[in-house]
């Protein structure tokens, strides 16, 4: 469900062992994009990182997902860690001797159990948390392709060029960037409420008396047009079924026809020729 | 006062009764069949063109002392607090006189005919991501819903008092759940949700007295050799493979099926720990209501790929296929197909695309099954996908005197990458991240032909995408148009005939209700009900 998407900005979340308040007085070391991970403190997250590796890694992965090779479980996944509250259940069952008491207890700190629960809670708060996901990317396409598309296939040449709007473009964008814009025109395939006039869409509003108004199409449904005038004027008219006609032009039609004729490969290209452009 | 005579139970029972005779709207779907269509006609195409508001209802997102939760003052919140804020995306219900609907942590009613609150019930949250609520279900005087922290309340509908609340999934998990409970008989049917982490979907029958659990189904195996374990590679990834019950199921009193869709397997869009068809996610599956026993499925998206939940409205239509009456069952499934099966048996009958562009399918295999082109798997350089979403969770709507099947849909495209790279992919592990984005998106209206699947026509929504469907034998089709407008459209053309700015767009699915000798049209949008009737 993509409306999914939109609950992870309302929701947080704070978890109680290793926890910093953002307005604590020493601010947190933050990772780029990772703005719920601010809840917890790195030094603490890498503390029981390290612990972690060291004293639980043989069995359950330094990166505690287990798998090929690893006899013990997934601890992102187990239901022990996940009801654990600030280290309090994981640090009772490895008291015992885990995983069914034939064992000694592993000879931790409560500190280090800790440090520990907060470096399970910080992996699964970034597996569970599509904010917190980060790209792998790199880029992967051939520049001398891309460059053909762009002055063949791809009709690109036809609006853009590289010596003018386009000059610097691949210095001032990563290859997620570049692939937005070749697609969307955009990045993250909105205008905005406030669009720039090189990406507005404009309408041209025909009235019953013949005149003719033009502007920014600010919005337009069955019942209205408003449009913005070069003089910065917000006009408004109801419509009826198709009057008073409006016609619109998108800037970034030719983006949107590319949408459904593009492969894989030709965004990948083109990211790499505009990557050129320095 | 004009009532229904029959009792209540029975209509609890068999709200899928004779036209003419549904005056209120004593279920989620208003009936049964999740047609979403009402028989009622006094407002109709010839006089919508005077429909005006009878009243406002605004929801208090505030906590009042009726209350009840497992919170403690203190406590940790699990993955999300309580809302400072109210969106109904309930659609209500309509008994006696009386609206009822939720939001998380939320209940009210609501009296029908001045919009005056009656009573505002309030559920102390443990957490859970606070999406959304689609509402109550109702049996006699017991109301029950869904909190966000997963847990079934069930309320004393006259006084809004609790009766009992119990715990059906573990929110620690970061299961969160929003669906309406259905009420079959003796049994409350619960759905849950939750697809961040990889944790199992299931359905589940409560006591109505009680809240004990009579039946859970899981959506997925739970052991090598039970029924859909060869389409898993192990035990491990069955029951970790999500199949979440976002959506509140339909129900064939004659044939006593219910009919589930489920949500998509987990990783989500990361598939290297899950090679298989991994049922029964994203399917139709018919189940017993006395036993949760499955009787047929039907696969909508094999080895989904890219979220494709099948959690859309299965909508049950009695018509005609080659001169035949047959009893059918039809989706508008999120991956862009209309499917169309026979619902005594499963028996696949047709699947037709409903978007124009569609380049994550390599078409449809002998069983009418979508083929997943394995190209289109999210990598670490991104692929373009389209549709983004074709449909939702926003309920379609069938109108047996067209033989049309109305439904919100966009052409969205959108750059998806690989996040996870790991031998062990967890949650989503890759999507729409960073600046990838959405967008091309063209929404419409489209009305589908259930015989044969094509498009009869299309409305296009300029500004935004179509949320609920509501049709009524007045040769009517309620809906908002994404900019604000509330509006009725001509089920035939999909020409608007009359509308209403209500300044923020509906968010959830309309509905009607005759009290009094009127009929009235209720919407939500925002944190408010919109009531409106013809004037006397």
């Amino acid at each position: 469900m993509s409306h999914r998407r939109a609950r992870l900005a309302a929701a947080f979340f704070s978890f109680s062992a290793g926890i910093v308040l953002a307005a604590a007085a020493q601010p947190p070391r933050i990772e780029p994009g990772v703005e719920r991970l601010r809840a917890f403190d790195p030094a603490a997250v890498d503390r029981g990182r390290s612990v972690f590796a060291n004293k639980c890694g043989a069995c359950h992965r330094a990166n505690a997902r287990g798998g090929q090779g690893f006899s013990g479980p997934d601890l992102l996944r187990s239901v022990l860690v996940l009801q654990d509250a600030g280290g309090k259940e994981i640090g009772a069952y490895l008291q015992t001797g885990h995983p069914d008491k034939t064992k000694p207890p592993i000879a931790l700190t409560p500190a280090e159990i800790s440090d520990i629960a907060t470096f399970l809670h910080r992996e699964i708060t970034f597996a569970a948390e599509r904010t917190n996901y980060q790209l792998q990317y790199a880029m992967t396409g051939n520049a001398a392709a891309g460059e053909a598309y762009f002055k063949g296939a791809g009709g690109c040449a036809r609006c853009h060029s590289p010596a003018g709007d386009l000059k610097g473009i691949g210095a001032r964008n990563d290859g997620p960037r570049l692939q937005a814009l070749i697609v969307f025109g955009t990045i993250s395939g909105g205008r905005g409420a406030e669009p720039s006039p090189r990406i507005a869409r404009r309408a041209t509003v025909t009235l019953p008396s013949g005149e003719t108004v033009s502007g920014i199409l600010v919005r337009l449904t069955d019942f209205d047009v408003t449009i913005r005038n070069d003089a910065g004027r917000t006009l408004t008219w109801l419509r009826s079924g198709n009057t008073p006609r409006v016609q619109v032009t998108d800037p970034l039609q030719g983006h949107v026809d590319l949408m459904a004729e593009y492969s894989d490969a030709d965004i990948h290209n083109l990211a790499a020729y505009l990557a050129t452009l320095k | 006062m004009k009532r229904l005579l029959l009792p209540l139970v029975l209509l609890l029972a068999l709200p899928v009764m004779v036209a003419g005779q549904l005056l209120e709207w004593p279920t989620h779907y208003g009936d049964y069949s999740g047609r979403r269509y009402s028989p009622l006609t006094q407002i109709a195409s010839a006089n919508v063109k005077n429909l005006a508001l009878a009243w406002i209802y605004r929801a208090s997102p505030q906590a009042v002392a009726n209350s009840g939760g497992e919170y403690r003052q203190g406590d940790q919140y699990y993955w999300g607090g309580p809302s400072p804020t109210v969106t109904i995306k309930a659609t209500p219900l309509m008994v006696d006189g009386v609206l009822y609907l939720a939001a998380p942590d939320h209940a009210y009613a609501v009296d029908a005919r001045t919009g005056k609150e009656i009573w505002h019930y309030y559920w102390r949250t443990r957490g859970g991501i606070h999406i959304g609520n689609r509402g109550v279900g109702l049996r006699g005087n017991a109301l029950f819903f869904e909190t966000p922290d997963c847990y079934l309340v069930s309320l004393d509908a006259t006084t809004g008092r609790e009766r009992w609340h119990k715990e059906i999934a573990d929110v620690r998990q970061q299961y969160f759940c929003t669906p309406a409970p259905i009420v079959i008989g003796n049994h409350v049917i619960v759905g849950i949700g939750g697809d961040s982490l990889d944790v199992q979907g299931y359905l589940e029958s409560r006591d109505p007295d009680t809240g004990d659990l009579q039946w859970r189904w899981y959506s997925t195996p739970q052991k090598k050799g039970d029924p859909g374990s060869e389409t898993w590679p192990d035990e491990y990834s069955m029951t970790h493979g999500g199949g979440m019950t976002w959506l509140p199921p339909t129900y064939d009193p004659d044939l006593n099926l219910l009919y589930v869709p489920t949500g998509n397997p987990n990783p989500v869009f990361s598939p290297r720990s899950r090679p298989g068809d991994n049922l029964f996610t994203c399917s139709l599956v018919a189940l017993d209501p006395e036993t949760g026993k499955m009787k047929w499925y039907f696969q909508t998206s094999p080895h989904d790929t890219h979220d494709w939940d099948s959690a859309q409205v299965p909508v049950l239509i009695d018509g005609q296929i080659d001169g035949r009456p047959r009893k059918l069952i039809a989706q508008a499934a999120r991956n862009g197909y209309f499917f169309l099966l026979d619902r005594t048996n499963g028996q696949h009958i047709l699947t037709v695309p409903y978007v124009d562009f569609m380049n994550w399918s390599l078409g449809v295999n002998a069983k009418g099954q979508p083929i997943n082109n394995p190209a289109k798997d999210v990598t670490v350089d991104g692929v373009l996908i389209s549709p983004g979403s074709a449909t939702n969770w926003p309920p379609p709507s069938f109108n047996p005197k067209t033989g049309l099947l109305y439904v919100g849909t966009s052409q969205s495209y959108a750059l998806q990458y690989l996040t996870d790279t790991d031998e062990r992919p967890e949650g989503y592990g890759g999507g729409a991240v960073g600046v990838g984005g959405a967008g091309g998106r063209e929404s419409y209206i489209k009305a589908i032909d259930y015989k044969t699947g094509k498009v009869r026509w299309r409305h296009p929504l300029t500004e935004g995408g179509a949320m609920g469907l509501l049709s009524t034998a007045g040769d009517l089709l309620f809906g908002g148009d994404g900019s604000g407008n509330f509006v009725a459209y001509d089920p035939s053309t999909g020409d608007p005939l009359w509308h209403v700015g209500l300044g923020t767009s509906p968010s959830n699915g309309p509905m009607t209700f005759m009290l009094d000798g009127r009929q009235y049209v209720v919407v939500g949008a925002g944190d408010s009900l919109y009531a409106f009737t013809l004037p006397r």
